[in-house]
């Protein structure tokens, strides 16, 4: 029997439900706070969850991501009398089924509870996927998970994907793991750095050329996509891609087939496109420095990669592979690593992602030499720097030159708080800066949507229009 | 910048194009390895600040061999000169994850003009051919 958990305080709302419920024939349960909600799901799975955002014990919203985080993850419609778009944006990040604002009639609430148990009930019928190769991904913060099952998604359809992320979150290592995943695994995975190569030749790799072609171009000769064929093609920084390149691979796209330079016969391909890149797209579409209709045609899904500073609790596993792996390659022995170390790894914000990681490790390896154990002091000074939580000149100081928000007087602030205080001021001036323009927010502050609304969601201030 | 010319036996093309090299990209330092247990020797050091490598491949053979070492070439570019236009060749070659791909019977402009777009960016500026 399919369970439902309805969390509302209000009574006429719990009794408008139970009847409802009642007659299309669900088992369900009442809780009129968040406690009561968490000692009942902690007991039993449910199907699916009404939930409310104004609760005696908190915003329901809390509730969200960990009812999506349990075993049984059921499906969430949000029953708000306070909505506003970005509780309705967070809600669905993460993950809500629908959002209803009250007050509503009966066909408002009936229709979304039969699709979300349809829905439901169509994956749970869906068969078992094959387990998912990693290829050399690492990592179990929630972050990665999420990409990972994102992965899988994708892996499962042939459609085009744009991975987006920072320099050094690994998007050729997605690239690579979608393509080992998919069924065109046999085949072969051609990777092209738009970025890497002049104009004048990017559009002969990839298209081939005629003899004659061009000026030295003395034979004929067949483009990557040709070699593709069956596989997937990655355009890795497909921002880098020119105009005139973008047209002829929008029509590659289109008519399955490509056209050698300087020939008229049409060469049938079968691939599967997977585009990265670190640049904005949308913001290149509207500067004309990048074609809408080919954007809509590679990113029929989009992966976007966490960059390292988001998933520190990855940092760890990362370092002990990478070093097991450097110490490999080099024939020298796997150190033994001090809880120092890690600490100093995991308080850096890795600007430089995953690859600044590993060129860090791979100096540590070096300047360690024949060390058995990894100190602080096998790191880069920069690196050890970054940990001290203290300014040791402050005393000679004078206070004009003080940061920001310090008094000499005052009781000197944890880093933490301070860290939080500036956070939270700059939030603040950044809302009155963009007027209110979450995009222009983002532009100013160089942070992605998401983020923005995590932070401000974490200093409970309040968020943009729509 | 720093990069190797890795060539097998049989050859001296290798030559044309590191002269072609210091006269045009003088920023670039090169040097030559001719054995596959020198190649893996130096890219088994840490920090061997290698950022470019291009490999001339005279038959399949070679690179056969190099694909055993494609474990040590990450974030290197590398840039292949094969020496025909077969498709099978082609496959192979690809294995080895190039940046691009050159042949013999060129005149070494094209892999002096990726060079240049990777010192490019590099170092944030071009060089003058």
């Amino acid at each position: 029997m399919i369970k439902v958990l309805v969390i509302d305080d209000d009574l006429t709302i719990c009794l408008f439900f139970s009847k409802l419920l009642e007659q299309m024939g669900h088992g369900f349960e009442l809780a009129n706070t968040k406690q009561a909600a968490r000692l009942l799901f902690e007991k039993q799975g449910f199907d699916l969850v009404l939930l409310d955002l104004e609760l005696p014990d908190g915003n329901g919203l809390d509730l969200l991501p960990e009812l999506k985080g349990t075993p049984h993850s059921p499906e969430v419609i949000i029953i708000t009398g306070t909505g506003n778009v970005r509780g309705a944006e967070l809600a669905y990040k993460y993950g809500a089924w629908d959002y209803i604002q009250k007050p509503f009639l009966l066909s408002e609430v009936s229709l979304p509870i039969t699709r979300a148990l349809q829905y439901r009930k169509e994956k749970q019928a869906t068969p078992q996927r094959i387990p998912l190769r990693r290829s050399k991904i690492v990592g179990e913060s929630d972050a990665i998970l999420n990409c990972l099952e994102e992965l899988a998604k994708a892996a499962s359809t042939d459609a085009s994907v744009l991975i987006t992320g920072e320099t050094g979150t690994g998007k050729e290592l997605f690239a690579r793991a979608i393509h080992e995943n998919s069924k065109r695994a046999s085949n072969p995975f051609i990777a092209v750095d738009c970025g890497a190569l002049p104009e004048t030749l990017l559009e002969s790799t990839l298209f081939g050329h005629e003899k004659g072609a061009f000026t030295g171009a003395g034979k004929k000769q067949d483009g990557l996509l040709v070699q593709a064929d069956g596989g997937t093609l990655m355009l890795d920084e497909v921002g880098d891609l020119p105009l005139a390149a973008q047209k002829s691979f929008l029509r590659t796209l289109q008519e399955r087939s490509v056209r050698p330079l300087g020939g008229n016969r049409e060469i049938p391909v079968d691939i599967r496109l997977v585009a990265a890149t670190n640049l904005n797209l949308d913001q290149m579409v509207k500067e004309n420095r990048f074609r809408q209709d080919l954007l809509y045609r590679i990113r029929a899904m989009e992966l976007k990669l966490p960059p390292l500073r988001d998933r520190q609790n990855d940092v760890e596993q990362i370092a002990i592979i990478k070093l097991h792996e450097l110490a490999n390659r080099y024939s020298i022995e796997t150190k033994a690593i001090s809880p120092e170390f890690f600490k100093i790894l995991s308080s850096h914000t890795w600007p430089g992602n995953v690859r600044e990681l590993v060129n860090v490790l791979e100096y540590v390896l070096a300047s360690a030499g024949c060390d058995p154990t990894l100190f602080p002091k096998h790191l880069p000074v920069e690196y050890r720097m970054s940990d001290l939580a203290f300014d040791p000149v402050l005393s000679e100081t004078p206070k004009a030159d003080l940061p920001v928000g310090l008094d000499r007087k005052d009781e000197f602030p944890p880093l933490n708080d301070y860290r939080n205080r500036l956070e939270r001021d700059y939030l603040k001036e950044l809302i009155n800066r963009s007027n209110g323009d979450r995009k222009i927010a983002c532009k100013i502050s160089g942070v992605s949507q998401s983020r923005l609304y995590g932070l401000l969601n974490k200093h409970g201030l309040p968020g943009f229009g729509p | 910048m720093k990069i190797r010319l890795y060539k097998c036996a049989g050859d001296d093309r290798e030559k044309t194009l590191e002269t072609l090299i210091e006269k045009q990209l003088p920023n670039i330092q090169t040097d030559t390895i001719h054995s596959i247990r020198q190649l893996s020797d130096i890219l088994c050091r840490p920090l061997h600040g290698i950022s470019a490598m291009v490999v001339f491949i005279l038959c399949e053979k070679d690179i056969e061999q190099l694909i055993t070492l494609t474990p040590l070439f990450d974030d290197i570019r590398v840039i292949l000169i094969l020496p025909d236009r077969t498709k099978p060749l082609m496959a192979q070659g690809l294995k080895l994850n190039p940046c691009f791909i050159s042949y013999l019977d060129n005149d070494f402009t094209d892999i002096i003009s990726v060079l240049n777009k990777l010192y490019q960016r590099a170092h944030g500026t071009g060089l003058q051919l």
